[in-house]
């Protein structure tokens, strides 16, 4: 059997496989879009959770269901549904966290059949009714799937489930922590493998995977040559290699990321104390930085900037950062308005900006690798 | 941002680009919308930027003159004088496929930021500066997240709050209910905390109660209306009239003069439809607009139609939904406005099942076309894909998928923007619209 690195780019090249052999084994797997369901709830009620996707390859099906004017990730999200890529899930958690994905919940309900479904709705405000509201609607969930698991949840089971998958949190940003070193001993290319691997297996596998390979990186594996760019990249949803691996063919260490598949999963944990329901609304809400999420201003624009937008430049520094690139997918309307505002920010800070703007499909990769070497020349 | 200027409502129409007003209530629209703006300069009293979200009667009670971008940008479309304000919020990095409406909207404050003063091109005047700017996220991510970055040309205080609707699968249990009005509540209840500390004084309750119940009679006679009209053969009020006509029921809600134009409204409607009194001589083609924001900037495409002897007798965008039944012990006027807007939900779910699509029909549109294809006598549906607008455009091949499913009837979609004039193709827009015609010609031929 594979081991670390070996094995997070297997899984990653056939991201289904595991799931499908749990499934023949009798489990039920439980599919879910984007980073705010919990992930908890679903491995307490003893089921295996599956972070869906899309890929780089062309849409072929979804635009007889989807308009090709809307984000192209759902689309291509729908497109796998619409070809069975998918038949393998149980059932579907499908989360309100932005218009595209929202509106998009009566289509894969439709056209993508699955046993079970059930739609979270997520509030856009921070307020205590926001957070008191959003516990009620976990609640909700939770006996939707204790009825589909025929399971009881309980309080003890939840709080056990809440650890392991904070472990799992705490490994990947000791792996992530690890990137700070010159040169990095994980390229970017690889945590995005790590990364979709870990989102695609039971998380007490996911764990032994992760302990493996930090053992693997801290203790002389070959890792990427140093490069002079040490570059941040932010952006929503990256789930191929294919761009951080065009930044680092480029001439740079993609050493730290902003994206929902990378560092905005994973970097605040689930509180322990006292209701577990609670503390999953306070994470979801309160702690992934997405700009879905309003943030109330505390005073100053300045002030409303740095409670929005402070932690990139704290990873910047902490990661020792030279250069950001905002890599934002067209349609996605929420990141759309706040790259100017993150582009400003962070150069105001002194840290450079590339700023991109793709179809999520890249086709216009030629055309983004000349742009980032010329980034890259002017940072140097 | 400087002191504004006394208003002059100088600006010249470049070129006629609205359609033709078949009735007497939809000419009163123009003047209607001028003076909001004008007033919001006048009056003497604090303006806020609103986003259109259903609560008009809490500006009305606390006295406040609301004045909505959204409108404000329409206006500019409309006039062909709103790219100016989109070059120069794309020239601060705001993606052209962002909503064009926001894109005026931050274009217009960066260009009175830059000139010192309000733009000169700005229609009616130009939207007067505000105490308060206040969004929220019902319809679309752009209501809340557009306001917030406003703080980039102007430093006014702004508000933001959630508007969620329930799925139809647990629309109608107890609990999901209790949940969803008391979160509703709560936001309603911390706009008017903001709306009381920004004004240093509280909300007049007996004042909004009255304001509220008047909102609900002016609701109940703008669906009826639209309704009667809908129904009718002939149909004496088509769809670019019902584009005008919504415009006190969104942003005069609770004021007399807006349950007065419902009322005249209808009153029109009925004498016409009794007397049947049409639109064109002949409805040749009842056509169905069933989705997406109007082209505001090319309005007239509507007579292009109406000349090919078809008529939009209906349009779903812009829709009131079935009016609830507000019991009245329910006496807390927040309460009210609440509740009604969760019995309209459960309204819609029960629409839904009707059509044996309980659950399905949840989040897409604004309107679903089928409700109305039979009712209405409808021949065609045509669709806008906007290529800023993913809260009207997501979901309309669904629509399309479903109406192909149940009916014969041919649909079509066409593509531009509700603002952004770049987006728009006359010719290609008039091919598509004729082949469209040809379909339905044959259909009739052929007696289907």
């Amino acid at each position: 059997m594979a081991k670390g690195l070996d094995w997070a780019k297997r899984l990653y090249e056939n991201r289904s496989q595991r799931a499908k052999e749990l499934r023949e084994e009798g489990n039920k797997v439980i599919g879910y879009i984007c980073a705010f369901p919990p992930r908890e709830l679903i491995t307490a009620a003893g089921l295996v959770p599956y972070r869906i996707t899309g890929t780089l390859e062309p849409i072929t099906e979804a635009d007889a269901y989807l308009e090709t004017l809307m984000c192209p990730y759902v689309r291509s999200c729908l497109d796998l549904g619409i070809k069975k890529r998918y038949d393998f899930l149980d059932g579907m958690i499908w989360p309100h966290t932005c218009d595209n994905i929202q509106k998009t919940f009566d289509i894969w309900k439709h056209y993508v059949p699955h046993s079970y479904f059930h739609y979270l709705d997520v509030p856009h405000m921070p307020d205590p009714s926001s957070f008191e509201f959003f516990t009620k609607e976990l609640d909700v969930l939770k006996e939707s799937l204790e009825e589909f698991g025929g399971v009881k949840i309980t309080e003890e089971c939840l709080k056990e489930a809440i650890g392991v998958h904070n472990e799992n949190r705490a490994l990947l940003r000791q792996l992530t922590g690890l990137r700070k070193q010159a040169p990095p001993p994980i390229s970017g290319t690889e945590m995005t493998q790590v990364m979709m691997a870990a989102m695609s297996i039971p998380v007490y596998e996911s764990n032994e995977m992760l302990k493996n390979i930090i053992e693997e990186v801290s203790t002389g594996k070959d890792g990427p040559q140093e490069k002079t760019a040490r570059l941040l990249v932010y952006g929503c949803e990256i789930d191929d290699i294919a761009f951080i691996n065009l930044v680092e063919e480029c001439g740079a260490n993609v050493v730290i990321d902003d994206l929902c598949m990378g560092t905005r999963d994973y970097w605040k944990d689930v509180a322990t104390e006292g209701d577990p329901l609670k503390n999953l609304a306070d994470r979801i809400l309160g702690e992934i930085m997405c700009p879905r999420t309003f943030r109330r201003s505390p005073g100053t624009r300045q002030q409303d900037l740095d409670n929005r937008f402070s932690y990139i430049r704290d990873f910047a520094q902490e990661f020792n950062v030279n250069g950001t690139i905002l890599y934002i997918i067209r349609y996605c309307d929420t990141f759309e308005f706040d790259a100017p505002e993150v582009r400003d920010y962070l150069e105001e800070a002194g840290i450079p900006v590339l700023y991109l703007e793709d179809d999520y499909s890249l086709t216009s990769i030629q055309g983004f690798k000349t742009r980032i070497q010329a980034f890259l020349e002017m940072i140097e | 941002m400087s002191e504004q200027k006394n208003p002059e409502v100088t600006q010249e129409v470049p070129k006629r680009t609205s359609a033709k007003k078949w009735t007497e209530s939809a000419k009163k629209v123009r003047g209607l919308v001028r003076d909001m703006y004008v007033r919001a300069f006048t009056e003497g009293k604090p303006v806020a930027w609103v986003m259109f979200t259903l609560v008009n009667e809490l500006f009305v009670a606390m006295d406040i003159v609301p004045v909505y971008p959204e409108n404000f940008a329409g206006l500019c479309a409309t006039k062909r004088v709103g790219n100016p304000f989109i070059d120069r919020a794309e020239a601060d990095g705001f993606s052209n496929v962002s909503c064009s409406y926001a894109r005026i909207g931050l274009g217009y404050a960066a260009l009175w930021k830059d000139m010192g003063e309000i733009p000169p091109f700005a229609p009616d005047g130009g939207m007067a500066k505000p105490i308060m700017t206040v969004g929220s996220s019902l319809v679309c991510d752009t209501r809340y997240k557009w306001f917030q970055t406003y703080s980039r040309y102007m430093d006014v205080p702004y508000y933001a709050f959630d508007m969620p609707s329930p799925p139809a699968a647990t629309v109608y249990r107890p609990d999901v209910r209790e949940q969803y009005i008391k979160y509703n509540l709560a936001q309603l209840q911390g706009l008017v905390n903001f709306m009381e500390e920004r004004l240093g004084k509280k909300m007049d309750w007996d004042k909004l109660d009255e304001i509220v119940r008047r909102g609900e009679k002016t609701y109940v006679l703008w669906y009826d209306a639209y309704m009667l009209a809908g129904r009718a053969v002939p149909c004496p009020f088509p769809a670019e009239d019902s584009f005008n006509c919504f415009v006190p029921a969104f942003f005069l809600m609770g004021k007399v003069e807006a349950l007065d134009f419902y009322q005249g409204l209808y009153d029109e409607i009925k004498y016409k439809v009794d007397n049947k009194m049409g639109s064109i001589p002949e409805e040749k083609y009842r056509l169905l607009w069933g989705g997406g924001l109007p082209p505001w900037h090319t309005m007239q495409i509507f007579n292009y139609v109406e000349e090919q002897g078809a008529l939009f007798v209906f349009q779903s965008t812009y829709l009131p939904l079935r009016p609830a039944d507000i019991p009245d012990r329910i006496t807390n006027p927040l309460e009210r406005m609440v509740y009604g807007r969760y019995e309209t939900a459960i309204n819609r779910a029960e629409d839904d099942k009707k059509l044996g699509l309980f659950g399905l029909c949840n989040f897409v549109g604004l309107g679903n076309p089928l409700l109305f294809v039979d009712e209405f006598k409808v021949d065609g549906v045509v669709m806008h894909w906007l290529r800023s607008c993913r809260g009207t455009t997501i979901g309309q091949v669904y629509q399309k998928n479903l109406l192909e499913e149940r009916t014969s009837i041919p649909t079509l979609f066409l593509e531009s923007d509700m603002c952004d004039i770049r987006d728009y193709f006359e010719a290609d827009w008039k091919m598509k619209l004729n082949a469209l015609f040809e379909t339905m010609e044959a259909r009739k031929r052929a007696g289907s």
